[in-house]
């Protein structure tokens, strides 16, 4: 039995799910809430599943914005410990391309972009089955167009995407089943230097990730009280 | 019955810190600290801070239970630093008490940071009699409080109105070029210098202000003071001496503190000052606040300096504390707050 959750979006989401079926899910829509939130979405899936023993938690490592995405991850990581039980990563933008309706979207490669503020996006380009083919990235929406010409976009343009608990964590246990073990975390505290792997895609091919948040950018370096 | 057993998290700035404490029995007190990621800034980067707290808080709790010779599963309580503080970094804490006290069906408190700093002391010297006044001295905050109850009931005598004390320290340190944080450097450059060489300003300290600000302090003043006189110095083309800069600059700092903390207790009947904070490991300080204690016949308490700068022992401690007074938990839906007014001492 899967908990798995997402603070990566709008969405503080949350579910438990057995193999692809979706025992129970909750969700709360506000982008400034996740904090206030997110506990108690936990404690009522968990009492709607009936209290199930959980085996793993799963959780979207983003990117997005920091604050909530770094709500989600912390959570994880403290009740994995205290329930003594794994905790893995899965790339938020691979969540939502799994939700894609058939139709629409999977006639071909397509993109999924997500809001990154500063007149950015997060993004990431899939193949028709829905597998990430390369990113995540950041960049500035031109940019991506120039990069992925042609290729149908799901996000960003057509306003917030949702992350849906339940699809992330049916997709996480697919990848638990057919044995794939999650990769090293990616370090993004330095505000300068090389660490900050994934902004180059350095992902790309990985989908079982540690439950670290993936930043992809550099911490802005702004001290408290001014230069 | 068994005192209780509580961890406190503490992530207001950049010390990622947990504590356990068996009433007022501190068992474990681990810190991670990202000072280092922020020196190159001269002041904390909440970004950085924030990503330091997520990194650190996993092994930190593990580093404290394995110090107390704890499981998780024994504890009966977590409290929290819920603010004030910096709210990206105060989050990755209260996430993790929230997540701690669902997953152990334990209860949760969300408590006021500032109280923290006075509790901390009676884990070192006992039970902290009422009324006592706390001056609570970092890079965050300065502070004059009134305690009755450390646990339950704190006023706000005075604050400062612009720099904490201790940015001034960091301010002043890159204007002489040492290194962040300023404080230990500032201290011992002043132990070769005259603190009288240099006659700078006391804040709010003329008679029109002590009407309005009697227990509120001011350092931006100062610090523009000090880097004019760097300057002319400079412009004069005479050597500086770092030494008696630094200790001029320290002697206004902490006359001004002590002047006023000294004051806060004969005004308002109280034997007892508790010093904390981080400035509060300054040795000027401390000696200056035994020497005016002393004179005015009050008990003068300050904590060690390892449980003077932000600690997880000082969050546990107060839980703790609100546990044996039979404090209502907060709810697991608690907010976070950057501002929370000491007033407030527990949210519920
Ligand atoms: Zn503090």
């Amino acid at each position: 039995m899967t908990l798995a959750l997402d603070t990566a979006s709008a969405w503080s989401t949350v579910a438990v799910v057995s193999d692809d079926f979706v025992v129970s899910e909750a969700e709360h829509h506000d982008p400034r809430g996740h904090a206030e939130v997110l506990a108690t979405l936990v404690s009522q899936v968990l009492a709607r599943a009936g209290q199930p023993r959980i085996d793993v938690i799963a959780c979207g490592v983003g990117p997005g914005p920091y604050t909530g995405l770094r709500i989600g991850v912390t959570t994880a990581q403290v009740l994995g410990l205290a329930w003594r039980v794994p905790v893995v990563g899965i790339c938020s933008l691979d969540a939502i391309a799994a939700s894609v309706d058939e139709i629409t979207a999977k006639s071909g490669a397509f993109v999924v972009a997500t809001d990154a503020r500063r007149g950015e996006v997060y993004w990431a380009v899939y193949s028709a089955t829905g597998e990430r083919a390369s990113g995540p990235f950041v960049g500035r929406q031109d940019d991506v167009d120039e990069a992925t010409r042609a290729l149908p976009w799901i996000g960003a343009r057509a306003g917030e995407q949702q992350v849906r608990a339940g699809v992330l964590g049916a997709l996480a246990n697919r990848l638990l089943s057919s044995g794939e073990m999650p990769g090293a975390p990616v370090r993004t505290l330095s505000t300068h230097g090389t660490d900050d792997g994934a902004m180059a895609g350095e992902l790309t091919g990985q989908r079982l990730l540690a439950p670290f948040p993936l930043y992809v950018r550099r911490p802005d370096a702004m001290p408290v009280g001014g230069p | 019955m068994n005192e209780p057993l509580v961890l406190g998290i503490e992530t207001s700035c950049d010390e990622t810190g947990v504590g356990i404490v068996r009433g007022s029995t501190l068992l474990a007190d681990a810190v991670a600290s990202s000072v280092e990621e922020h020196a190159r800034f001269g002041g904390v980067v909440p970004e950085v801070a924030s990503r330091a707290h997520l990194e650190a808080m996993l092994p930190t709790i593990e580093r404290a239970c394995t110090e107390a010779h704890i499981e998780l599963a024994d504890l009966d309580a977590i409290a929290v630093t819920a603010g004030p503080g910096l709210v990206g970094a105060l989050l990755v804490g209260t996430a993790s008490a929230k997540a701690l006290a669902l997953a152990l069906g334990k209860p949760v408190y969300a408590v006021n940071h500032l109280a923290g700093h006075v509790v901390v002391d009676e884990l070192e010297h006992g039970p902290l009699p009422p009324v006592a006044v706390g001056l609570l001295v970092s890079g965050g905050h300065s502070s004059l409080l009134l305690v009755h109850d450390d646990a339950a009931d704190i006023t706000l005598l005075g604050a400062t109105l612009d720099d904490a004390a201790g940015e001034a320290f960091d301010k002043v340190a890159r204007l002489l070029g040492l290194p962040f944080p300023g404080g230990p450097w500032i201290d011992s450059a002043a132990r070769e210098g005259d603190s009288s060489a240099i006659a700078f300003p006391r804040g709010l300290t003329a008679s029109h202000d002590m009407a309005e600000h009697r227990y509120d302090f001011s350092f931006s003043g100062l610090k523009t003071a000090v880097a004019r006189w760097v300057k002319a110095q400079q412009a004069a083309g005479n050597p500086l001496s770092v030494p008696d800069v630094a200790a001029s600059f320290q002697e206004a700092v902490v006359d001004v503190l002590t002047r006023k903390a000294v004051a806060a207790c004969l005004e308002h009947g109280s034997e007892y000052l508790v010093v904390g904070g981080g400035v509060a490991a300054n040795s000027r300080l401390r000696a200056v606040a035994a020497e005016r204690c002393a004179a005015a016949g009050i008990t003068l308490r300050v904590p060690r300096p390892g449980l003077c700068t932000d600690n997880g022992a000082m969050i546990a401690a107060l839980g703790a504390k609100l546990m044996r007074q039979g404090a209502v938990p907060s709810d697991l839906g608690f907010a976070t707050r950057s501002v929370l007014p000491i007033s407030t001492v527990v949210i519920n």
